[in-house]
């Protein structure tokens, strides 16, 4: 027998799933989301400074045991189960990954939702690699800002604007899209560290300013009038709770404003794997309770808002949407997987000047915008896209911040001694570098490996292309200058090792990626695409509404609706595009109908 | 129906890392923490450890592993003229304590076959096998090599030479048959044992390594900056030096005691869980 | 599919419609090769010394 039906159900509780909760049940709609995790709160992390607990053994990340994805370089290859996490870390719980980022809370720019157009526009069409897949997001930054600016004002975000209504303002990001207002919260100070690199990058000419950041440097009461308190700096922020509700997560934010209507409840330990639908339309959501049994939750609007991965597991599962063909290029669900490309980054070891690296927030930056998206002219590169690029105070927790000098052995006396004397005096200035599709790029189910409930495992086919690989050489010379810029006298190393002496060394120059992308590794949680929104039902899941094409009163919601991935984290682009759906499933609960 | 709102949540399984922690607590196997714990808020990282306690059983390594896994760590972080190693932090304890607990029994792993030998590199980990398994089957192996190849077994060598057969872990030269000649080569042992002794020399002393907070203390790492008080806000924007830097504390097990109730966040509670050190903050 | 790169791990490359056209150690060996043109992409192959992220600095 199933549950009693309500207006809407919700898969997941994370930001997607909060965000959309909280707008709804405003509104008086009747909201139930199917979590397969606990519930939290700033109650059970006031003892999480515990790295080995939380960053190490992944406390608070999907369990891998239960289900992981399959992974392949080609599509020759057979592809091999992710046996641990890695590469990216997916939460799980009320809260969803939103409880363990870093806060680091961007908008892209105008340039990246019309990748396409602007690229042919500025370069011409045979500037596209050919099996490139960049397109179109079948929305503007402009039609998106409000809900940006929603974002921001709700989980309060602390920057600085670079460019208001049009106006250029230095000290923000000059780069980024007109803001209709300024952030709702100032920016945080400089670390000396942050202002070392501010005085360099700036005496380079580029333009510096504050990283955006969900960490609260202030109190801060938000339009909903929820209070939280600032950051304490701990330096136990990505892959932690926050326990003082410093850092926005939808378990301090928008999960309490549904909650206080009384229209929203959360079923925890249910496991979604399957929307049942007659071909056109979403009829419920079949889950397994905890004790392994099949549950069914029917509502007028289904909204999936897990994490991105699911969502397009759910839809494969759901047999929703036509599969995507890497072979045609035809078919939806599942195409344009993308990551982003780290390894474009420059370190330096001081031999005097000790920073408090223990101290930081997981968003507490300085960054420049000026080698990202196509802020700069690729005439002659040979690549397309960029990356940002930030000197960041997130905290170095012991077990993973001892790092010294390439040439330095890696255990032993030597070691040991270079471990001591840097462990509070290296510095790195990082690169977040764009992930474009390509047509082979992609997820569908896994012939050969099941979840702990029998169901196909996600498979990814993905690596690294040679446009990615020029772009990360052609960062590291830019980092390398930014370095050179902070520690003037310092030794960069060219090609050989560095030892130990008594001078500053650099570490830099021309970056690079592995032969094969390395699931092992951790890089980032940014993996987008599978469930992309677009303008046209040919090469897109959903509308610009979040609304899916053949099946309106089913909307899937999340960074699977990027169609590429864009230089920067993307939770603010998550956040905005929540809001965005939140309007238009109150328009289709009025009207119905296609909304596009 | 069942509605799962009420449902308790389902107990931790046996040797899951928060069965382990207080198993050792309970064991007394870090005997320098609840000395600590039973101390004062300030000053008590200088506090004189308690009298040496016996050491604790061990959970899953035997006894000549145990020598083995303690003799390799002290490699990788030796004792010398800089301070202890790991053989005083114990992290042939910590290892221990992680092999009999989940991490070590392959919690979180996905270890569903089939399994096969990576084509390319990038693929990880891809034995049936648990990090336990992998410990017991390789140790007698790598024993095996390093008696044939330098004379004696790994405790009983010169430390030049315990270098040298560590190098031929890092570099794969010792062959080891487990997993299949590729899909489990030294060099990923030696990449695993090389983490797991710098988490016994940095993890909170409650896991059993880390005695005395030496890996900390090493390297200048404060722990838990809440036992001292939460102060980082007065210091990370400027060049004024941390007075604790030196004198890290641990994680306080029963540290939920800050007015902070479970339902505060659910409810959204208008006194924000920080409020204490806002006000600090109001003054400047 | 662009080709095989594990053979050219630690060393750099050129690479043209995806296809290596050259390799050498380090870049002015790259860029001087014979059979290198202007338009090729020329990068190294490997895991960065400074990482991948800023965690791991």
């Amino acid at each position: 027998m199933a549950n009693k039906k309500v207006d809407v159900a919700i898969v997941g509780a994370g930001w997607v799933g909060g965000i959309i909760a909280a707008e709804l049940c405003k509104q008086g709609l009747e909201v139930v989301a199917i979590e397969r995790g606990h519930d939290r709160s700033t109650a059970q992390f006031q003892d999480d400074h515990d790295e080995l607990r939380y960053a190490i053994r992944n406390e608070l990340f999907q369990n891998t045991a239960n289900e992981t994805q399959t992974f392949r370089h080609n599509l020759a290859e057979t592809a091999l189960p992710i046996r641990q996490l890695g590469a990216w870390l997916p939460g799980t719980g009320v809260g969803g990954a939103g409880v363990h980022w870093n806060g680091q809370t961007w908008r892209f720019h105008p340039r990246d939702f019309q990748i396409r157009t602007e690229t042919i526009d500025r370069y011409g069409a045979s500037a596209i690699p050919a099996n490139m897949a960049i397109q179109d997001w079948g929305i503007t930054y402009d039609e998106l800002e409000p809900y940006y600016d929603k974002f921001e004002y709700m989980a309060g975000i602390a920057g600085k604007a670079g460019n208001l209504k049009g106006q250029q303002i230095a000290g923000g990001n000059v780069f980024e899209g007109p803001r209709s207002r300024e952030f709702p919260v100032k920016p945080p100070a400089d670390t000396p560290l942050m202002a070392l690199f501010r005085k360099a990058t700036t005496s380079l000419g580029y333009h510096a300013f504050t990283g955006p950041t969900a960490n609260l440097p202030t109190g801060y009461k938000n339009p909903d009038g929820i209070e939280r308190g600032q950051c304490t700096y701990c330096g136990f922020c990505e892959r932690f709770g926050c326990e003082v509700g410093a850092k926005a997560d939808p378990t301090v934010t928008v999960l309490p404003v549904a909650f206080k209507t009384g229209k929203f409840k959360i079923i925890n330990y249910a496991n979604a794997f399957q929307v049942k639908n007659d071909g056109k339309t979403a009829q419920s959501i079949l889950y397994y309770d905890s004790m392994g049994r099949v549950q069914e939750q029917p509502a007028d609007i289904i909204v999936l808002g897990s994490f991105m991965f699911n969502n397009t597991r759910l839809l494969l599962n759901s047999k929703l949407g036509t599969p995507y063909d890497p072979a045609t290029a035809t078919g939806v669900v599942g195409r344009n997987f993308c990551y982003q490309a780290g390894g474009g980054g420059a370190s330096a070891w001081f031999a005097n000047e000790e920073f408090k690296r223990y101290m930081g927030a997981g968003a507490l930056s300085c960054a420049i915008d000026d080698f990202n998206a196509d802020n700069f002219d690729h005439t002659g590169l040979g690549f397309l896209g960029g990356g940002s690029i930030t000197v960041g105070a997130s905290g170095a927790r012991p077990i993973q911040s001892l790092s010294v000098p390439p040439g330095t052995p890696a255990f032993g006396s030597a070691w040991k001694a270079a471990v001591q004397h840097y462990y509070k005096r290296v510095v790195s200035v990082g690169f977040q570098g764009e992930s474009p599709a390509y047509q082979m790029h992609y997820m569908d189910l896994d012939p050969n490996y099941r979840d702990k409930f029998g169901n196909p495992l996600l498979r990814l086919t993905f690596d690294w292309q040679p446009n990615e690989r020029a772009m990360i050489a052609f960062a590291g010379t830019k980092t390398l200058g930014i370095m050179q810029e902070m520690v003037p006298n310092g030794q960069v190393a060219k090609g050989g090792p560095l030892s130990p002496t008594s001078a500053d060394l650099i570490s830099g120059g021309p970056g690079s990626l592995p032969a094969h992308f390395d699931t092992t590794a951790y890089q980032s949680t940014h993996i987008t695409g599978g469930t992309i929104m677009g303008a046209d039902p040919n090469t897109s899941v959903v509308n610009n509404y979040l609304q899916m094409w053949d099946a309106e009163n089913l909307f899937v919601v999340g960074a699977g609706n990027f169609p590429q991935n864009a230089g920067f984290n993307p939770t603010g682009t998550v956040g905005a595009l929540a809001y965005r759906a939140a309007e238009g499933i109150l328009k289709y609960h009025k009207n119905g109908g296609a909304l596009v | 129906m069942t509605d799962e709102e009420q449902t308790v949540p389902p107990a931790d399984p046996p040797g899951s890392s928060r069965m382990t922690r207080l198993g050792l607590l309970h064991r007394g196997a870090v005997a320098g923490v609840t000395g600590v714990a039973a101390g004062s808020l300030l000053g008590v990282g200088e506090a004189k450890a308690a009298p040496e306690a016996a050491p604790p059983p061990l959970q899953f390594l035997t006894a000549w592993e145990f020598d083995y896994v303690t003799a390799m760590a002290e490699t990788i972080w030796p004792t010398d003229d800089l301070g202890p190693g790991a053989r005083e932090a114990g992290v042939g304890y910590y290892i221990d304590g992680q092999l009999a607990g989940s991490w070590g029994k392959g919690n979180r792993f996905y270890l569903n076959g089939p399994f096969y030998t990576p084509a390319d590199t990038g693929h990880g980990w891809q034995v049936p096998m648990t990090p336990a398994d992998i410990y017991r089957a390789f140790l007698p192996g790598y024993d095996n090599y390093v008696r044939h190849t330098y004379g004696a077994g790994y405790p009983n060598l010169t430390a030049a030479l315990q270098t040298t057969a560590m190098t031929d872990l890092q570099t794969g030269k010792a062959s080891i048959p487990i997993g299949g000649a590729t899909a489990y080569a030294s060099s990923d042992f030696y990449a695993l044992f090389r983490e797991n002794v710098l988490e016994g020399m940095l993890a909170d002393p409650s896991y059993g390594g880390n005695k005395n907070m030496v890996g900390w203390k090493f390297i200048g790492f404060p722990g838990d900056p809440m036992r001292h008080g939460d102060l980082y806000f007065e210091y990370i924007f400027s060049d004024k030096a941390y007075p604790f830097a030196g004198k890290p504390l641990p994680l306080q097990p029963a540290y939920a005691k800050q007015g902070v109730t479970a339902g505060a966040a659910a409810t959204g509670s208008k006194t924000p869980a920080n409020a204490a050190s806002n006000k600090l903050m109001g003054g400047m | 599919m662009t080709d095989e790169l594990d053979a050219y791990d630690g060393q750099w490359v050129a690479m043209r419609d995806g296809h290596v056209v050259a390799h050498a150690e380090d870049e002015e060996s790259i860029r001087a090769h014979a059979d290198v043109q202007p338009a090729d992409l020329v990068f190294p192959i490997g895991v960065p010394p400074s990482g991948f992220y800023l965690i791991n600095v």
